[in-house]
């Protein structure tokens, strides 16, 4: 078992190219070029720049992060590290090592001491990398090593060249060169010779860097000093070249990507850059992309995703215990499947008028898109729980979470009996057809409180076999579906237990955000341990694997999960900065505190 | 020496040394036969003995408990998902990691005997429930055996007959009990069927159970196959198995699956065995015995005389080289090849023969084994094809192609395919062994068995 195999294989081609990369440089040393950056040097026509700064503290940083020593201390993964597959990479580092006389981590901030970046040109997709190293001697000394590196190996299909002068290494699509302290490597010719011609006369930025160019200033203005690294996007430029790319159509793929991802398709479409950022710290990692971003972007057709003024805040989520995650947006959906006309194609128009008229039928005849969506809120929240079965006889083989639509009811008062009725009629027709295909009934219950009412079906529980061992409870056991209500607020639930729990745990804090998502690591990694035969027995279905080996991996993915402590992502327009984020954060755990499978923190068995 | 004897005399014990070698050429023989293949560990160990202690040992051996165990909980995790595509990898994962493969594999048969689909019979935990009963009864009393497999609620479901009432007996399950399952075509008259599915009125299936619903039994005397009387479904049951065309019936199909697709002078050869499975009570143990022990099993008339279907084909390599691989994707292609673990195509099950081979099938075959070698769960003993050869001090192409040819191969590997072989895996790296492996695979040696 080696669970790190494709990352290997991923990480050796990635090294053998980088290996060729550094042997293939060749000297020269014009003192002008040192003064200057990545965007100086870039031509105003780069649709994408990534910079790294500082890449010493950069690599500093991710080689001695705690997670590191985390991972270090989980059996599956230091036996991989030790494994064969690992080896050829272990001696090329060695190598390395040797080759520089200092260690590897080292060396590579010394070749990268002074900025790191990757540009992709507009005009001809080209990509080029461009490294600052510490000294023009490190960069000597590099070139000389490894060059003779190069020429030990066999089959090579790259040759040394000149140009104006400075010695390159030519492959058939691109190649590299070292120009005093800058190391070059680029897939395609032209881009190559444009670069060396701006790396030997250039001083000082001009008016055709890329450093020059308003969107790159605006967006540099934005980027936070705690920055690992930064790309740029110029979406102009994209959009020239990728225009006619799905993503800046005005039609979406379906309605489910035009729900989530819509309102982005057209700041897509009108913004002039795109930032992403990475910090790194000890308990966190954090993504963050910025655009500029306007209220009035928005066209009519899709004035539902932000809201008016862009102002939709995601709803506050309920404290439910053994809260896996949530999902909680801004959307007026009523108002999206009425502009279907205008924002997806014919085929999926047709396919959400069937469904209108089928939900029609089941909501007595009432205008599924303006009636029945119509009666809720625009605030969507989605939210899963690990079950407690501690209480049920009826316990499935694989525990799945719980999950509830909760929505809010613009007048309780008449949809109330309006959404029972056609709670009740969906679970008629669902144990008709439940009978035609074997499945068990499902039984209605109600129960009501002063404030409270849920309409709850549960199944039969299955009957105990005459002879022979009991069967395994099937998976529908994970379900009892529920609608409930309390004052405007109407949940659909996948238990009772999770509508009952929604309609009275008190609420989080409010997140300013239109769409929000949350996971709970501790209670993912205990769906793992309520899970653990069957993802065992499949592992060894699916794998081959003995039962010592499926468990190893299980084992793996359970502490790789107690690893972090979980995960957000949110969507934040901000109209009165003109701004808008998407923030993906992903929080770790402390190295002292690992995480691990407990009970306290979820639900008890 | 074989085709020179009387057909009693086929059916004398093998004697080693009189009647041929009994040497690791005969032994992979047995194994791929009573079995799906052997390691050449197994092999070694197997000639130390005699041909029939080792046919006694796949005969009566016992699975350990903690295998028996494992099996369980692996199948119970396969169903619980309410699906049956899950139980048939598990029987994959079963057969490839059993130590008893004759019992596999005469489960095997008589899932193919007494056919019952799921792409009909939906509900995973009857068809595992079946396929226990098949486990359990494999080698035991063939009596036993029908009875239960006819109260079996897959198997009533399967043919129709979860619900049987008097004022309309369904004649499907009488009809196939005679025909396929007991006596064999053209042994019984129209007027047998409908006078024996009266016996079985007020047999029903609820809730997954066998229930005899005795209001809906008809207690009307019948006549069929030459008995008459008030009798049950039992009783009928008893009747049918009493008829002397079953033992002949019963022969002829274990003959045609263990020993060759197409017998010269079938009724001849069965027709000593049948009386012995006839005076042994229709006990299955020692009839498999002695057919595996026999002259004939290790004659030239039996070796190489059988097409391999999918599942030796597939598996029997997988057995051979101590290989694991992902049991899902492999009950799939099986399905895709026709010959689906649960999945039938028809109450008469599987042909077998000849028709496991056309121009369509021996493409997919050959694509199937190829997929199967260069998968990436694959694995031989742990490791890679090339590894898994040079553990065992087979470095060099001509050392792996002698061992694949005894492992892997009922008859010789012709010398020019050899050559070719060689030469494609002369490199030694793991595309190269892999490749030579697959060409293996597609020799037309290679489809036999």
């Amino acid at each position: 078992m080696n669970v790190l195999s494709p990352l290997v294989a991923r990480f050796r081609s990635v090294a053998v190219l980088l290996l060729v990369v550094i042997t293939s440089m060749a000297a020269s040393s014009p003192a002008a070029a040192q003064q200057l950056t990545g965007p100086d040097l870039f031509p105003q026509s780069t649709a994408i720049c990534l910079e790294v700064t500082d890449p010493p503290a950069l690599l500093a940083s991710l080689v001695q992060h705690p997670l590191v020593d985390q991972l270090q201390g989980i059996e599956g993964i230091r036996k991989a590290l030790s494994g064969p597959e690992i080896q050829p990479l272990l001696t090329g580092r060695n190598f390395f090592q040797l080759q520089m006389g200092m260690p590897w981590l080292e060396a590579l901030q010394a070749i990268s001491a002074q900025g790191l970046w990757i540009a992709v040109d507009s005009r001809d997709q080209s990509a080029a990398l461009l490294i600052h190293g510490r000294d023009e001697q490190l960069m000597q000394d590099v070139r000389l090593k490894l060059l003779e590196l190069t020429r030990l190996t066999p089959g090579g299909n790259g040759k040394l060249d000149t140009y104006r002068d400075i010695p390159v290494y030519r492959l058939p699509q691109g190649g590299a060169a070292v120009v005093g302290q800058w190391l070059l490597v680029v897939n395609k010719n032209e881009a190559g010779r444009r670069l060396l011609d701006r790396l030997l006369d250039l001083q000082s930025a001009d008016d055709q860097s890329l450093s020059a160019l308003p969107a790159w200033q605006q967006a540099r203005a934005a980027r936070q000093p705690q920055s690992a690294a930064w790309l740029w996007a110029g979406m102009q430029a994209i959009r020239e070249t990728a225009g006619h790319r799905a993503v800046f159509r005005n039609q979406a793929e379906n309605p489910a990507v035009e729900l989530l991802f819509g309102g982005l398709q057209t700041v897509l479409n009108r913004t002039d850059w795109l930032q992403a950022e990475l910090q790194v710290a000890d308990s966190s990692l954090r993504l963050a992309l910025t655009a500029p971003f306007s209220a009035d972007w928005m066209p009519e057709t899709r004035q539902w995703y932000f809201g008016p003024e862009a102002a939709g805040q995601v709803p506050a989520v309920p404290q439910v215990a053994g809260l896996l995650g949530s999902v909680g947006m801004y959307r007026n959906v009523s108002e999206m499947w009425q502009r279907a006309g205008d924002l997806f194609d014919a085929d999926i128009n047709d396919r959400m008028a069937e469904a209108e008229s089928n939900l029609g039928t089941i909501f007595g005849g009432r205008d599924f898109g303006d009636e029945v969506l119509g009666a809720f809120g625009p605030q969507l929240l989605l939210v899963a729980a690990r079950q407690d079965f501690s209480s049920v006889q009826t316990v499935p083989a694989i525990r799945l979470p719980a999950f509830a639509v909760v929505l809010q009811l613009k007048d309780a008062e008449t949809m109330r009996p309006e959404l029972r009725r056609a709670f009740q009629s969906a679970i008629g027709f669902f144990n008709i057809t439940g009978i035609q295909e074997g499945r068990p009934q499902l039984d209605m219950d109600m129960q009501k409180s002063a404030d409270t009412e849920l309409i709850i079906s549960r199944y039969l529980p299955p009957r105990k076999p005459g002879t022979g061992e009991a069967p395994p409870v099937p998976l529908i056991y994970n379900f009892s579906p529920t609608a409930a209500f309390r004052k405007d607020q109407f949940v659909l639930a996948s238990t009772e237990q999770l509508a009952a729990e929604i309609l009275q745990a008190p609420r989080q804090a409010p997140v300013a955000a239109n769409m929000a998502m949350h996971v709970q690591a501790d209670i993912a990694g205990q769906l793992v341990a309520d899970n653990q035969q069957s993802l065992v027995s499949q592992n060894m279905l699916t794998k081959g694997q003995t039962r010592e080996e499926a468990e190893a991996e299980v084992a793996v993915l359970q502490q790789l999960i107690s690893l972090m402590r979980g995960m957000t992502f949110q969507l934040r327009p901000d109209p009165a900065a003109k701004q808008l984020q998407l923030e993906l954060d992903l929080q770790l755990t402390p190295a002292s505190q690992p995480n691990g499978v407990t009970e306290e923190s979820g639900r008890g068995n | 020496m074989a085709t020179e004897l009387t057909a009693p005399e086929l059916w004398q014990p093998f004697e080693p040394g009189v009647d041929g070698q009994w040497d690791l050429v005969a032994a992979a023989h047995l194994f791929r036969r009573a079995g799906f293949g052997a390691t050449r560990q197994q092999l070694e160990a197997a000639v130390r003995k005699s041909p029939l202690q080792v046919i006694d040992e796949l005969l009566d051996g016992q699975e350990p408990p903690e295998y028996r165990s494992e099996m369980q909980t692996l199948a119970t995790a396969a169903i619980s998902g309410g699906s049956v595509a899950p139980l048939s990898a598990w029987w994959v994962y079963r057969i490839l990691s059993t130590p008893l493969q004759l019992l596999e594999k005469t489960v095997v048969f008589w899932h193919g005997h007494f056919a019952t689909g799921a792409d009909k019979v939906t509900d995973p935990q009857l068809m595992l429930t079946q396929n226990q009963l098949l486990r359990r009864l494999a080698f035991a009393d063939f009596h036993e055996l029908v009875q239960q497999i006819s109260k079996d609620p897959a198997m009533l479901l399967y043919l129709d007959s979860a619900s049987n009432r008097k004022a309309h007996p369904n004649e499907n399950f009488a009809r196939e009990l005679m025909e396929l399952f007991c006596l064999g075509e053209g042994q019984y008259t129209e007027q047998d069927i409908r006078e024996l599915a009266r016996c079985f009125t007020g047999w029903e299936v609820r809730r997954g159970e066998f229930r005899f619903n005795r209001f809906q039994h008809d207690t009307g005397q019948r006549s069929f196959l030459g008995a008459t009387g008030v009798l049950s479904g039992e009783e009928a049951v008893q009747v049918v198995l009493r008829q002397p065309q079953t033992a002949e019936f019963i022969v002829g199909k274990l003959l045609r699956y263990f020993l060759m697709d197409e017998p010269a002078g079938q009724a001849e050869l069965v027709a000593p065995l049948a009386q012995q499975f006839r005076d042994g009570g229709l006990q299955i143990r020692p009839l498999l015995r002695t057919m595996l022990g026999s002259r004939l099993f290790f004659s030239r008339q039996c070796v190489g005389r059988k097409l391999k279907s999918p599942v030796e084909l597939t598996l029997g390599l997988l057995r051979c080289l101590e290989g694991s691989t992902n049991a899902v994707e492999l009950a799939q292609a099986l399905q895709q090849l026709g010959q689906g673990l649960l999945y039938p195509p028809s109450v008469k099950g599987w042909d077998g023969g000849r028709t496991w081979i056309n121009s369509s099938t021996l493409l997919g075959r050959s694509n199937l084994m190829r997929r199967l070698i260069t998968s990436e769960t694959t694995r031989f003993g742990r490791l890679s094809l090339r590894d898994f050869l040079s553990a065992r001090g087979l470095q060099k192409p001509e050392d792996m192609l002698s061992e694949l040819q005894l492992l892997l191969f009922a008859v010789p590997i012709p010398v020019t395919a050899r050559e070719s072989i060689v030469a494609l895996m002369k490199s030694g790296s793991d595309a190269a062994v892999a490749e030579g492996l697959h060409a293996l695979c597609t020799l037309p040696e290679f489809q036999l068995c």
